[in-house]
């Protein structure tokens, strides 16, 4: 038995089987949400490539798996990344019983999760750029509902993810598989142009992250969200594989120079862009591409602090997109859309939708007592000492994001009107409090919930300064 | 003067044979691609622009088969073919564009055409040179990946924003194929260009599709 079979073959088999089960919509829910359990589960236990004894029973997961002459690896120093992967999904497919996505929302996300996971595993790893373009075609299906033409946003979507498939490509092969000389500074130059133009795409890192507040304007909120939270951060842990295989990038400061910049045009223009929103769902897509500027603020740290941070900010982002999602995907399904004008009152009508909202895109701005509270305070506070002048444009977009958030929330505690309660689901409302629940607890021992997060690392072993 | 030897060789010879494919083939593979790309971008009658874009995979085999094995290149043109099948699956036969383009708009995109071609064709000894690809190979991958963008950047329809992506992808490989032969490669290159198509094909159909699918 190997850990590719399990994580990844499995897991597809299962979303193909989920696609042809026909009418049984909380079964597929249920299923989904069992499966994903039992990966993460599976991930949680099983040591890779330790023999395991049980009774009489001796089982060994060996790590590789060989695939037309390529293989793929799924060692120890992956398991945080598979527990958390599948664990995501669970959440997710659990929450679509709330929220109810159409049907496929189960067989494609679970399929998309495994491609990601393979993109993550695939050696050589510029392969992983062809996996993400298959998990973003895989897609395609979720987001563009029938009986409706398809929006911008997925258009946008599709162009700019695929576009950055090539240049990952072109750019491993100029690092790994040309044979010219690493030393040479033109090609380190070259390769990292190459390396940073794809993952720009792939990360939508300013100006190419259109696509997301289309996206979330367009699609169900839940599906969007699902998307901002599995896609970024598996692109970001494949950015982090290459960093930690090609030591030629991994040692010069360029790359890490330029994600901080990208970082900094992220955060920065996405809050003066959010301050402008008029609807809630494109507010919430200028919040994901903040958070991810975040993490390539992080990343561009070149310092095992921001490292550390990196793995500390996965978590909270979940829940505070799931929670947001979920949050998003209540109000619409009662209220026909997420304009402002449409929201009035929205604390009277639905607390625990408008509260879930709230507290999701609190904590991810970073207000005391929330998740991402301490985080950025202390990641902004070690960086401002050595660069008081850049911190100042990351101040700006926060300042932009929090004028957003304080406007809607005038307009969710605004003018009662004849608006009548609208009874949100007992499910819903347990799932709310959880996630509530949990930002407040992470805001108020980060260390106690969040050091785990650091054993993604180990995935990365040469990412050591 | 040259080797008078020559002079007697026989024409039919597998030297001059494979001397005449060496040598004209990527060019007449160019001209299939320029002609097959500015179809692309300027008509708007389906059949004509799927028969362009036949013609364009039968281009960008012709070029792939100085690097790869034939078998290894019809995959190409086989997956090419199949991606056409399924976005002409999709379409009713007419015009693709509801408004079609006046005559000042065909003149527009044919000066774009050639301002991308005039672009490629200075770009291309310097790449060339990096590349060690012959030249006509390098026009040939510059000019998909230009008239990709240049459609890309000319259109919302869904149809010509996926044939932008399904030439963009066909230059690429042009380029690809002379550095990495790998069978997995080649397998997940021609399994995105038929998902590009058959995502293509699917948000071509979704406005008339049954909502409760």
């Amino acid at each position: 038995m190997t850990a590719p079979a399990i994580w990844i073959i499995f897991p597809i088999l299962m979303a193909f089987s989920l696609f042809l089960i026909r009418g049984r919509q909380l079964l597929k829910f249920y299923l989904g949400a069992f499966i994903s359990l039992f990966l993460a589960f599976l991930a949680l236990v099983i040591p890779i490539g330790e023999v395991i004894n049980i009774g009489n029973l001796t089982i060994q997961v060996n790590p590789s798996l060989i695939v037309l002459g390529r293989q793929f690896i799924l060692d120890q120093g992956d398991n945080t990344i598979l527990v958390l992967t599948y664990g995501m999904g669970f959440f997710w497919f659990f929450g679509g019983l709330v929220s109810r996505p159409r049907t496929s929302f189960v067989s494609i996300g679970l399929a998309m999760l495994a491609i990601l996971v393979a993109a993550i595993s695939v050696d050589p790893f510029l392969f992983s750029a062809l996996l993400i373009e298959i998990a973003v075609l895989i897609t395609i299906p979720m987001i563009a509902s029938p009986g409706m033409p398809a929006g911008r946003g997925v258009q946008r979507y599709l162009v700019f993810l695929t576009l950055g498939m090539p240049f990952i490509l072109l750019a491993g092969w100029a690092l790994g598989g040309s044979g010219a000389n690493l030393g040479d500074p033109n090609l380190i130059i070259s390769a990292a142009f190459l390396l940073g133009l794809g993952f720009a795409f792939l990360l939508a890192v300013f100006p190419f992250y259109t696509w997301i507040p289309l996206i979330a304007e367009e699609v169900n909120p839940f599906v969007s969200g699902f998307i901002f939270a599995a896609l970024p951060v598996m692109i970001l842990f494949i950015l982090l594989d290459f960093l930690n295989g090609l030591a030629i990038i991994r040692e010069s400061d360029l790359i890490f120079k330029a994600l901080q910049l990208c970082g900094i045009l992220m955060i920065a223009t996405g809050g003066i862009w959010a301050a402008f929103q008029k609807n809630i769902a494109r507010l919430f897509g200028y919040m994901v591409i903040i958070e991810t500027g975040f993490f390539l603020f992080a990343i561009g740290m070149k310092s095992q602090l921001g490292l550390d941070y990196f793995a500390f900010m996965i978590l909270p982002r979940m829940i505070e997109i799931g929670l947001i999602a979920l949050g998003l995907s209540l109000v619409i399904k009662s209220l026909g859309n997420l304009d402002s004008y449409n929201l009035a009152s929205l604390f009277r009508r639905m607390p625990f939708a408008a509260g879930a909202i709230t507290a999701g895109l609190f904590s991810m701005v970073g207000i005391p007592l929330l998740a991402e509270f301490s985080l950025k305070f202390e990641l902004l506070a070690n960086y401002s000492v050595r660069r008081p002048g850049t911190t100042i444009w990351i101040f700006i977009g926060i300042l932009g994001s929090l004028v957003a958030i304080f406007r809607f929330l005038a307009v969710f505690i605004g003018n009662p009107g004849d608006h009548a309660r609208i009874s949100e689901s007992r499910l819903g409302r347990v799932l709310i409090l959880i996630g509530v629940a949990s930002l407040i607890f992470i805001g108020l021992f980060p260390r106690f919930f969040l050091q785990g997060m650091t054993q993604i690392l180990t995935a990365f072993p040469m990412l050591k300064w | 003067m040259g080797d008078p030897a020559a002079c007697v060789v026989d024409i039919l010879s597998p030297d001059r044979v494979t001397a005449v494919t060496t040598g004209l083939l990527p060019y007449f593979s160019l001209f299939l691609i320029l002609v097959a790309t500015l179809e692309l971008l300027v008509g708007s009658n389906s059949k004509r622009m799927m028969a362009s874009l036949a013609v364009l995979y039968l281009g960008l085999f012709l070029l792939v088969i100085n690097y790869w094995s034939f078998g290894l290149s019809a995959v190409k043109l086989v997956a090419g073919w199949m991606a056409l099948a399924i976005l002409t699956a999709s379409q009713g036969g007419g015009e693709v564009n509801q408004n079609p383009l006046n005559r000042q708009g065909v003149l527009f995109r044919i000066i774009a055409a050639l301002v991308i071609w005039l672009l490629v064709f200075l770009i291309a000894p310097s790449l060339s040179f990096l590349t060690t690809l012959p030249l006509p190979v390098t026009w040939s991958g510059l000019i998909l990946i230009g008239m990709g963008l240049l459609q890309l950047g000319m259109t919302t329809q869904t149809i010509k924003v996926i044939i932008g992506l399904l030439t963009v992808l066909a230059g690429f490989e042009v380029f690809y194929a002379s550095i990495e032969s790998s069978v997995l490669v080649a397998g997940l290159l021609a399994m995105i260009t038929i998902g590009l198509a058959a995502a293509g094909a699917y948000l071509i159909t979704l406005p008339t599709m049954d909502e409760s699918l």
